[in-house]
């Protein structure tokens, strides 16, 4: 038998083998970049979904995470941070991530239901137990001697998303203008009187530091610091109006097919479609699509919810007109010493 | 909570104490008591409002600190960030580094002199002795993308200004780099010893037989835990112990190999350990280019010339065995070089190629005698010289004989002169090295070298004698 002959005979061997011994598939690992109030969701929703694809695939899969700052973390992986999936904070991020490393097509958003966002949320007020500020909405925010906490536009998705909520009510008040809603976040961010870099940072400043009156928070990031510090140490305070935060999520094309993981990285974006992703998404105090799946998590109280659409033109004109270099937040804010002092 | 308490807690002390004090005034009539009991309590009112404004200015300056403190913490942990892709900057014995904190780009400048002196003892001199800067090279080297290296090197000694190294060697898997430009081929042991690492000031005659740097590409690497080195390259072709002036003249190309192992670097008998054996050789086909080799003795005078109008007529070949062994503070190194090439003189009569076989070795060997490793590389000594300190440096004896033997058909064909041109050296020399500090190191060789021919009427060259020395400094 000739050398050629024996060498395709294996090939073919092997090819057989490995159609029907799907099981014998070497494990993978994916990295999911996330923004930062994502930890504890993330660490329930990879084991379930570890379980899930064992028992579909046949196959061990780990994922690992990555935290911070919606902003911060998509320009890590433009600079080389090789995600296999983005789940962040906002859809501009996602946008910058293939506009400038061309890591995934530009129409993303479209692959995957309710444009890419499996769960939305919003920006709520963290305040002490017994609200002695009485903050009860936007305007006490900008009262003298009001501290409010919140992260830095230019990093953290929540903190664009806290912004965009404080103009939102801004403009939508009776009398309500561009020019008045520029005055009322002005004054807003003059009572901050440190940013962090991501929603997390703001949590431990407010709830661990003791630092400000206010915490403007992701609402899950909210009820969680309940959780976790206790329900006799802070309140939850509904404003009269927030924004609609619609957290995307999305495959990065590129990495995928360097690494072979696509069929589990899509799995992996699916699954958080399904009723146990949703479910486990309620737990964590998102506002998961499913109606069906919200039970698992807590009654939210009704709230009146502005999208970047309707008030701002889409997230492209909102990041051009108030967070790029120069832009409105850049006019606003000017670091200097707190507001109280 | 706790400014509740407080409030109370004032209050009711204050109006305590008030009370006491004022019982005398008690006795007063009922009028006078209210008034006097009004206005204590005003007192009291104020005493509290002044005490709650203190607590209030309190836990006012209670957040100023907690929000100064969270700022450091940022300005920290933004400083920690920023030192992960802060360049590193570095100045030592290897001279001056910058690079980024995981090493993917970095940049090294150094460079080296050597100043020589030549000195013959032997009459007639076969020329003047001298001091001369034998090399002044700086260079730049380093990595980008993490996977580049590259290195450029220039040598302004002499008088004269070359290009030496300028290459770039990609190198994703260290069993498999490629090496593109010009750089010293791999075929001579002692040639691919760096300029700063040999053991005496000028090398042994085999170095004459083999090519110095040239353009062209290799594949190289290390395989098996660095105990088999490679080296594959396919090059321009350029003469014996000549670096390419970074042109070619023809379409004639050499390839070069060189297969390096260290078969026992495993085994637990630490005499052998240290055993380095190899081949190495070129091949290629030059026609019509001009033979200006020339043979140079160690004290680097000319002792053979190929005769005007000889060129290279067919393929030329060059072989290597060699070896190196060093064990604790002794070092050996071997080699053989044969090198075939066809020649033609064109203006002789019933001109045929005729194929020419020179033939050199030597055998060198050093020891450390304070106790320093002996190595390939460069001898870094235990303690430097400080006179202060009491250090002396490290300090190597060497000695060293070799020969070259040029084929006698060179003669019969019209290709040299018995008259001017020595078919055979023989050389022995005496050395000693003194490595001040890592970078500074002086050498004195004795070198004796004997010749057969290369006089008028038949006769031999008379021999030479040469005292060298050396003063290398290196960054």
């Amino acid at each position: 038998m000739s050398f050629s002959k024996i060498l395709f005979a294996a090939a073919g061997l092997l090819t057989v083998l490995g159609r029907f011994t799907p099981a014998m598939a070497a494990a993978q690992t994916i990295l999911n970049v996330s923004y930062d109030p994502t930890r504890e969701f993330y660490a329930d929703y990879d084991a379930a979904f570890e379980k899930y694809w064992k028992a579909k695939a046949g196959q061990d899969v780990a994922i690992n995470l990555s935290n911070g700052g919606s902003g911060k973390q998509a320009r890590a992986v433009i600079d080389g941070l090789e995600a296999d999936v983005v789940t962040l904070g906002l859809a501009y991020d996602i946008d910058a991530i293939a506009d400038k490393a061309h890591l995934l097509p530009a129409d993303w958003q479209k692959r995957l239901p309710q444009d890419s966002s499996p769960y939305t949320s919003t920006i709520v007020f963290l305040v002490r137990k017994g609200n002695p500020k009485k903050i009860k909405d936007w305007p006490d925010l900008v009262k003298p001697g009001i501290e409010v906490v919140t992260p830095n536009p230019k990093t953290s998705g929540g903190a664009r998303w806290s912004y965009l909520a404080a103009w939102s009510y801004a403009l939508k008040a009776p009398g309500g203008n561009e020019a008045a809603a520029k005055e009322f976040v002005s004054k807003l961010y003059k009572n901050v009187p440190v940013l962090d870099s991501g929603a997390r940072g703001s949590t431990t400043t407010f709830a661990e530091r003791g630092i400000g009156d206010v915490l403007l928070s992701w609402e899950n990031e909210a009820y969680l610091a309940l959780q976790q510090f206790g329900t006799g140490k802070f309140e939850i305070v509904y404003p009269s109006s927030s924004i609609l935060a619609e957290p995307p999520v999305a495959l990065v094309d590129r990495n995928v097919d360097r690494h072979g993981t696509r069929a589990v990285a899509q799995a992996y974006l699916e699954y958080l479609y399904s009723t146990d992703g949703q479910e486990i998404a309620a737990k964590h105090f998102f506002r998961p699509r499913l109606a069906a799946a919200a039970k698992q998590g807590p009654d939210f109280p009704p709230i009146k919810l502005y999208t970047v659409e309707e008030i701002f033109g889409g997230w492209q004109n909102a990041q051009k007109t108030h967070f790029a270099d120069g832009g409105m937040f850049d006019q606003i804010y000017r670091p200097g010493p707190s507001p109280s002092g | 909570m706790v400014r509740f308490r407080f409030r109370w807690f004032a209050i009711l002390a204050v109006a305590g104490i008030s009370l006491l004090g004022s019982r005398p005034a008690m006795a007063q009539s009922p009028t006078g008591a209210q008034t006097q009991l009004q206005n204590e309590i005003d007192q009291l009112k104020q005493k509290v409002e002044a005490l709650e404004a203190a607590n209030a200015q309190l836990q006012h300056l209670d957040q100023q600190v907690k929000i100064v403190d969270r700022k450091l913490d940022q300005q920290q942990s933004a400083t920690r960030e920023e030192a992960l892709t802060r360049p590193v900057v570095d100045v030592g014995p290897d001279g001056f580094f910058i690079h980024s904190q995981d090493n993917s780009y970095n940049l090294r400048i150094g460079g080296y002199m050597q100043a020589d002196g030549r000195f013959y003892l032997s009459e007639p001199k076969p020329t003047g002795s001298e001091f001369l800067i034998r090399r002044l090279r700086p260079y730049f080297e380093g990595t980008v993308a993490k996977y580049y290296d590259f290195r450029f090197m220039t040598d302004f000694g002499q008088g004269t200004t070359t290009l030496e190294d300028a290459y770039a060697d990609i190198h994703y898997w260290p069993e498999f780099r490629l090496r593109v430009g010009k750089f010293r081929e791999p075929v001579g042991l002692e040639r691919l010893e760096e300029d700063r690492a040999i053991k005496f000031v000028e090398r042994g005659l085999p170095t004459d037989l083999v090519p110095d740097r040239d353009l062209g590409f290799n594949l190289h690497g290390d395989l098996f835990a660095q105990r088999v080195e490679y080296a594959l390259g396919f090059f321009n072709g350029t003469p014996d112990n000549t670096a390419t002036d970074d042109s070619d003249n023809n379409d004639g190309k050499d390839f070069a190999g060189r297969i390096f192992v260290h078969p026992f670097a495993d085994t637990s008998l630490e005499y052998v350990r240290q055993l380095g054996l190899g081949i190495a050789g070129t091949y290629g086909d030059e026609r019509s280019t001009t033979i200006d080799s020339t043979y140079k003795s160690t004290g680097q005078a000319v002792f053979f010339t190929y005769a005007k109008g000889v060129i290279a007529s067919g393929p030329r070949y060059r072989y290597s065995p060699q070896f190196n062994y060093y064990w604790r503070s002794f070092g050996l190194l071997g080699e053989y070089v044969q090198n075939t090439q066809r020649l033609l003189l064109p203006s002789s009569k019933n001109a045929h190629p005729q194929p020419i076989s020179n033939q050199a070795w030597q055998l060198a060997a050093t020891y450390l005698v304070t106790g320093e490793d002996a190595t390939y590389g460069q001898v870094k000594p235990r303690r430097n010289f400080d006179p202060i300190d009491g250090g002396i440096g490290a300090w190597e004896f060497a000695a060293r004989i070799d020969k070259l033997l040029i084929d006698r058909d060179v003669y019969k064909y019209g290709f040299a002169s018995s008259s001017t041109s020595a078919l055979e050296a023989f050389e022995w020399s005496l050395g000693v090295n003194w490595y001040l500090n890592p970078n500074v190191k002086m050498q004195f060789d004795y070198e004796h070298t004997g010749f057969r021919y290369g006089a008028a009427k038949g006769h031999d060259r008379p021999d030479e004698s040469v005292l060298l020395s050396e003063l290398q400094l290196q960054f």
